[in-house]
């Protein structure tokens, strides 16, 4: 039983389609990588799939939730999902602790020892229990990465949605979020995550998806589909990016 | 000299009434602010075109003629005010328009994505203002909301005029009474700068901080 | 009760005294914008200088004016200078208390914008056999006028509506007209309405004029 399916998705800006009736599942504790050039759509379905895209045509079903078209997503599709931004989006006036479990007081309102062990659980999971009372301006990028990524697993969701996570940072910076996100695999978590860094899909996740002008290209296990691409727009950003 | 030293103390007790024509409007004006400021970023039309008429007309009107039109303009509708609670009816109007303005700004500084990070985290639009927005908006508007709290502070002598006995019209009183403006008048702005001075340098100050925070 | 009996056709036949006093409040505010002008660039120089004394001068002045009411200023102007000798019309302490007023906050503003410009401008300036006084005026003034545009013309609408304050000492400007019309017919709420319409339009009038200044003179320079 897939954790997400995407059903004949379509969204368009005005005159724009940037998604064209597109289809896609994700399996329960696969990591899935969409790549692809800027305007590709891979951005904004992955915002769509989270509840903060309004899209015109389809249907998203995420865990026991379904986002119809033309519908704002409702406070309880949030259950299910943990959003990991490009910027980070920590709340700066919150410590690193407060930011992972703002969300569990003030919206699940869970019980303190309830919500102390899983805030305490996600940042070790993330390596920075021992920045639990830091504020995010005394951290660095890769570190305030991780905490967003604690931010997400606290809610304990059923799919993590990562949107080119690693762009905002420094190259040194970005090992440490790869470590994090390989370890998330390894313990079987649901990932969606959208690059146009094909080292790091290639590196995380096991299914590739390649995304171009709103519909899939192709799509695969991730060492069978990078080496060997069947289309002509995959080979063409694949080769772009060895160049590199 | 002496008629100056002799007025001294009733100096002091119209210092007093100057406070307070500036405390009180600082309040009230800061309840009715906040309403305007959200007002002004709410999803529906009506309370975002309310709040900015209410801003373009306090914006665009002297104060001095929003203390005429309070004192002078009432009377003539019926009710007769006492010219001190004129005085801070308008001064509250008068504030709610500016730190309205100023807190709107301020909401609407704090990134959009500040507001799509507590959407994930399943926050509503309420709890999200509340618990995430609001502390971010209120550290961007300090500097300025001080610095408004300056001009309050000398627009209160304004209130001279239409009668109310705080300091610059006791000052004008003693000026009369002793025939030495330069010394009564010089008096009077020394003890206007006293009571300004310490709100501008704490808003400079925080300025300072937020930039070299930055 | 109230008496919302609003009469406003009795402002009507005193609108010429309205528009005249409208006139004064329009000529003191660009008077001493322009004048205030001058003065703040030559002020934002002083406080930017290396010569001390100056440079003290100048931040005591902005200080002093920024924290003591206009009326106060206006008051010591027009009554207090008297026991020295200086005796101004209520028209000339009118317009030398609004430049002070005015230039209080814009030296701080153009000191800002004299920053801003970068120090590249100056060589170039040297290079091409500049002086000091002529860098000032052809390369810092416009360039620091430039990037301060949005804050020098909101200052310039304040001074429009701080105005109203000189009918304290009988300058008959707008606010001054309006209190003699009502003095007259007694329509205090009305008059004092139509006042508030006429400085409301001013100031719309500023917005849109300077908005044209902006398109014309600045815009190209990008």
């Amino acid at each position: 039983m897939p954790i997400v399916s995407v059903r004949q998705l379509s969204k368009s800006y005005g005159e724009n389609t940037v998604i064209d009736h597109l289809d896609l599942d994700i399996d329960q504790s696969s990591v899935v990588a969409v790549l692809g050039r800027s305007g590709s759509g891979k951005s904004t379905l992955l915002r769509c799939i989270g509840g903060l895209e309004v899209f015109q045509t389809g249907q998203v079903a995420c865990g026991d939730q379904v986002l119809l078209p033309m519908q704002a997503a409702d406070q309880s599709y949030f259950r299910n999902i943990g959003i990991v931004f490009q910027h980070f989006n920590l709340f700066p006036h919150l410590t690193a602790l407060s930011n992972v479990t703002i969300a569990l007081r003030k919206v699940q309102r869970l019980d303190k020892e309830l919500v102390a062990k899983r805030g305490r659980k996600a940042l070790e999971t993330v390596g920075l229990w021992e920045k639990a009372s830091a504020y995010p301006a005394r951290l660095s990028g890769g570190q305030q990465q991780r905490v967003a990524i604690a931010r997400a697993l606290a809610l304990e969701p059923k799919i993590l949605l990562l949107d080119e996570v690693t762009s905002a940072l420094d190259p040194e910076l970005v090992e440490e979020v790869i470590g994090v996100l390989r370890s998330l695999a390894e313990r079987g978590d649901t990932m969606l995550l959208v690059t146009h860094d094909i080292r790091f899909a290639q590196t995380v996740a096991d299914h590739v998806v390649f995304m171009h002008k709103g519909k899939i290209h192709e799509q695969g296990k991730a060492h069978e589909v990078i080496r060997q691409p069947k289309t002509d727009e995959f080979a063409q950003f694949l080769g772009i990016a060895n160049k590199l | 000299m002496d008629t100056v030293i002799k007025y001294l103390p009733s100096l002091g007790t119209s210092a007093l009434i100057t406070v307070a024509l500036f405390i009180v409007p600082a309040v009230c004006g800061a309840v009715i602010g906040l309403m305007v400021a959200i007002a002004r970023t709410a999803k529906s039309l009506l309370p975002r075109e309310l709040g900015k008429l209410f801003i373009f007309a306090i914006q665009g009107t002297p104060v001095l003629l929003l203390l005429l039109i309070v004192h002078y303009g009432i009377a003539t509708i019926g009710f007769r005010l006492p010219p001190a609670l004129s005085a801070i009816i308008a001064l509250t109007l008068y504030a709610a328009g500016f730190l309205g303005e100023i807190w709107r700004g301020a909401i609407q500084a704090v990134p959009q994505t500040q507001w799509e990070a507590a959407r994930s985290l399943g926050f509503g639009r309420t709890r999200a203002l509340l618990l995430l927005i609001a502390p971010q908006a209120i550290w961007i508007a300090l500097p300025a909301t001080v610095g408004f709290l300056v001009s309050l502070m000398k627009v209160t002598s304004l209130a001279a005029i239409i009668g109310v006995v705080e300091l610059t019209k006791t000052g004008m009183m003693i000026a009369n009474l002793s025939f030495e403006p330069m010394l009564v008048y010089g008096l009077l702005g020394a003890i206007y700068f006293m009571l300004c001075w310490p709100m501008s340098r704490l808003s400079r100050h925080l300025e300072m901080v937020q930039h070299a925070n930055r | 009760m109230a008496n919302l009996n609003l009469q406003f056709w009795h402002v009507w036949p005193h609108m010429d005294a309205l528009l005249k006093g409208a006139l004064l409040t329009i000529t003191l505010t660009v008077n001493a914008s322009v004048i205030g002008l001058v003065v703040s660039l030559l002020g934002a120089y002083a406080l930017m200088s290396g010569n001390k004394p100056a440079a003290t001068f100048a931040r005591a002045y902005v200080e002093v004016i920024r924290n003591t009411p206009f009326l106060v200023q206006l008051l010591f102007m027009y009554f207090a200078l008297p026991s020295i000798g200086i005796r101004l019309s209520a028209n000339e302490a009118a317009l030398i208390t609004m430049i002070m007023n005015f230039t209080g906050y814009t030296i701080e503003i153009l000191r800002g914008g004299i920053q801003a410009i970068p120090s590249t401008q100056l060589d170039s300036a040297k290079s091409i056999g500049f002086s000091k006084v002529q860098t000032f005026i052809f390369v810092v003034a416009p360039q620091a006028i430039r990037n301060t545009f949005p804050s020098l013309t909101s200052q310039f609408s304040l001074l429009l509506l701080g105005s109203s304050v000189v009918s304290a000492i009988s300058a008959e400007d707008l606010t001054a007209a309006a209190n003699y019309i009502q003095s007259l017919n007694f329509r205090s709420f009305e008059v004092y309405l139509v006042t508030a319409g006429i400085y409301l339009s001013l100031t719309a009038l500023c917005r849109i004029t300077f908005a044209t200044v902006w398109h014309l003179a600045f815009r190209r320079w990008e």
